[in-house]
């Protein structure tokens, strides 16, 4: 078994050691990303009344930012905008401690701590909670801006993944969130703007609605009181934060087997963080995937600011993937098909108002719910395949305007329409490099999983997607990343490395197969590969629970 | 209560309800189910529940709690569990109010639950058949 590296994901508890020993501890983090989590309770005297270095010294973050720029480490605020699974209380100060909050099938939420502390969880949704809020970002603000803590600030949302979905800690169906829900309904009702909820569906609709309203009130008093270091937002996805992992850890002992979260989380924008799994003594292949994929790659790569920085790689996509509420794209078996033969490079968002499609000259491809295009957005898709990108879009909830406005762009610029049957219908409009796909994702119901796979592999295949590919088989895993040629580089465009762990306890052999214009520069450590027969493929052994990783030089 | 419980072997289960509305109905969902030494098997719940898929993260629907704690009671019997609790989200959370440490869980549920005797199927039918 190869030596695997303790993992350490650079948060530092400011609030669990004594102020004197901070520079020391600081200095013993190995990454220079340093993540400082604001603990809100912990800096409550007594309500509305906060102190941050007057009466107790471990309170005053000044002096973070100052050992921070002495030892040349550079320190990101995180200020959670909701509960925080880290935080005894989720961070609410004890004064303002009310309902358990409760997940959406009805269940309090319940986190273990790295001790095994069950650490409770409630309910944001209290107007009394918001105001004091209110009150603690707007001292927090001044204090930032009296002491001149220039530091980066980012407001998080804290969850977990159930089944590949982010689950924010913010989401609540206890008593108190269907108090002001109950209110929330009521004065819009008198005021006319909702005519009532006639079922279910609508009510977790509105449900949702409301939820998104209440989060944004927190956001905007966050941001609007420290501006000035508010660099944004981040969906922060925490290990082992699920009720299911909250059972499996109170029974047994923590089982490191994290990695698919770790992945959904790169492909979601979220940050993973192992901050409730100890992972001190671990030396698994977890700790070596964590390193790689969240402490060397993606925090890196998230919270540089700057191009002189000395970042390098990021996450390898070839494909954003946009989901309505009902996940219908996922349901077509693409993400599977991904999963299992592009080693998970791809995005996957949620079609949400702050993340609509860029459609970004990145090479990405596009997969677009017919549900969320408006006009807009149709503009914006044609423009996109018009510049030669590639878009699929599931055309099964369309609009008849959006429909209609379709048809007439394929007639009106008389463009290369190919209509295609195999296994389900659908149109490949042709236009230079440009590709629209159009299909209709009910039309996979009807269709296994094997046919599905033998679908998009067919698709693809016409897609021109520069890649080496690599067989998958079970217990191995891959991780991509990418970063531009350097000067001493200059015969390839770009550099693309993937990590290769085999978690299985015997060796493995995999398969992958060179493309024209790649060519393998380097494997660590050095194993033996096998050329077959002076083709392109190769044949990697790796040893069991270890890895290799391997850089491939992209020709231009 | 009348059942001993010391030392018996134990299959703990969750539940929650989703009311879809009047067309669709209402439903019974497994969430989460274990045994003193961690959670069950994928396998253990496949053998007995021919419609389950674990990337579904939960086991259903059932149409009534009355079925739903029969499947628990056949799966206890096919995995030599003794006995079946069985918590509502509301008796969940009592447990969860109730603890501070992760070694209170088990004993939390037994002192809340109300065990059923695990139950051996009716008539003699194969595996695979039992909720066909």
């Amino acid at each position: 078994m190869t030596q695997v590296a303790k993992v350490n994901d650079n948060w530092f508890y400011y609030w669990k050691t004594s102020a004197s020993l901070w520079k020391e501890k600081i200095e013993s983090f190995p990454f220079n990303n340093i993540i400082v989590p604001i603990f809100w309770a912990f800096h409550v005297e007594k309500p509305n009344k906060y102190d941050f270095g007057l009466q107790r010294p471990e309170t005053d973050l000044k002096i973070i930012h100052e050992i921070g720029q002495e030892l040349g480490k550079k320190i990101i605020f995180f200020l959670p905008i909701g509960p925080a699974p880290i935080f005894s209380h989720g961070g609410l100060p004890p004064h303002l401690i009310g309902t358990l909050s409760q997940n959406p099938q009805g269940h309090a939420y319940a986190v273990l701590n790295k001790e095994k502390i069950y650490n409770k969880i409630y309910s944001y949704f209290d107007p009394n909670i918001f105001k004091e809020f209110g009150n603690f970002v707007k001292v927090l603000g001044e204090y930032f801006e009296t002491e001149k803590i220039s530091r980066d600030l980012y407001g998080i949302d804290c969850g977990y993944f159930n089944n590949k979905s982010f689950v924010s800690f913010f989401n609540d169906r206890s008593n108190c969130f269907h108090k002001s829900f109950a209110k929330y309904i009521e004065t819009s009702m008198e005021e006319d703007l909702f005519p009532g909820i006639k079922s279910p569906q609508e009510e977790r609709k509105e449900i949702k609605k409301f939820t998104t309203f209440i989060y944004s009130l927190y956001r905007k008093v966050a941001q609007e009181n420290l501006h000035q270091n508010w660099e944004g937002e981040l969906k922060v996805v925490f290990l082992g934060g699920s009720t299911k992992d909250f059972i499996n850890r109170a029974i047994t002992e923590d089982k490191m087997n994290y990695f698919n979260d770790v992945l959904s989380g790169i492909n979601q924008e979220c940050l993973p963080s192992i901050a409730l799994v100890d992972l001190e003594n671990d030396l698994s292949i977890f700790s070596k995937q964590f390193n790689d994929i969240v402490i060397d790659t993606y925090i890196p790569w998230k919270f540089s600011s700057s191009f002189m920085e000395d970042i390098n790689y990021s996450p390898l996509s070839f494909f954003k993937i946009f989901e309505d509420e009902n996940n219908n794209i996922q349901k077509n078996g693409i993400l599977s098909y991904l999963e299992e033969n592009f080693g998970n490079t791809f995005s996957h968002f949620s079609f949400e108002q702050e993340r609509n499609p860029s459609f970004s000259n990145d090479g990405n491809i596009y997969f677009i719910p017919g549900s969320k295009i408006d006009k807009d957005q149709f503009s914006k898709i044609l423009k996109f395949f018009l510049n030669g990108g590639k878009v699929f879009v599931d055309c099964q909830e369309l609009s008849t305007e959006i429909k209609n406005k379709m048809d007439s762009f394929l007639l009106e610029n008389s463009l290369k329409i190919d209509k295609i049957k195999f296994h389900v219908n659908f149109e490949n409009v042709t236009l230079g490099e440009g590709r629209l796909f159009l299909f209709k994702g009910n039309e996979f119901k009807s269709i296994d999983f094997e046919k599905k796979k033998e679908f998009w592999h067919k698709v693809l295949a016409n897609m021109d997607i520069s890649h080496f590919h690599l067989e998958s088989i079970p217990n191995i895993r891959f991780f991509w990343k990418t970063r531009s040629a350097s000067p001493g580089e200059l015969n390839f465009q770009e550099i693309r490395r993937v990590f290769i762990y085999n978690s299985d306890k015997s060796k493995k052999k995999i398969k992958g197969i060179l493309r024209k214009n790649i060519s393998l520069i380097k494997i660590e450590p050095e194993i033996e590969k096998r050329y077959e027969n002076q083709s392109d493929k190769i044949e990697f052994e790796i040893p069991p629970q270890s890895w290799i990783l391997a850089d491939f030089g992209i020709w231009a | 209560m009348g059942i001993k419980m010391m030392g018996e072997k134990k299959l703990f289960a969750v539940f929650s309800f989703m009311n879809y509305g009047l067309e669709k109905g209402s439903f019974y969902y497994l969430l989460y189910l274990f045994d003193e030494s961690g959670p069950i098997k994928e396998q253990e719940i496949s053998t007995l529940y021919k419609d389950y898929d674990p990337l579904e993260d939960q086991i259903g629907p059932f149409e009534s709690l009355e079925s739903l704690t029969n499947f628990l009671k056949k799966l206890a019997y096919y995995k030599n569990d003794e006995l079946v609790f069985i918590y509502s989200p509301l008796e969940f959370n009592k447990v969860l109010e109730e603890i501070t440490f992760a070694n209170e869980l088990i004993p939390t549920l037994i002192k809340n639950g109300r065990p059923i005797k695990a139950e051996r199927p009716e008539k003699k039918r194969s595996i695979l058949g039992i909720f066909e």
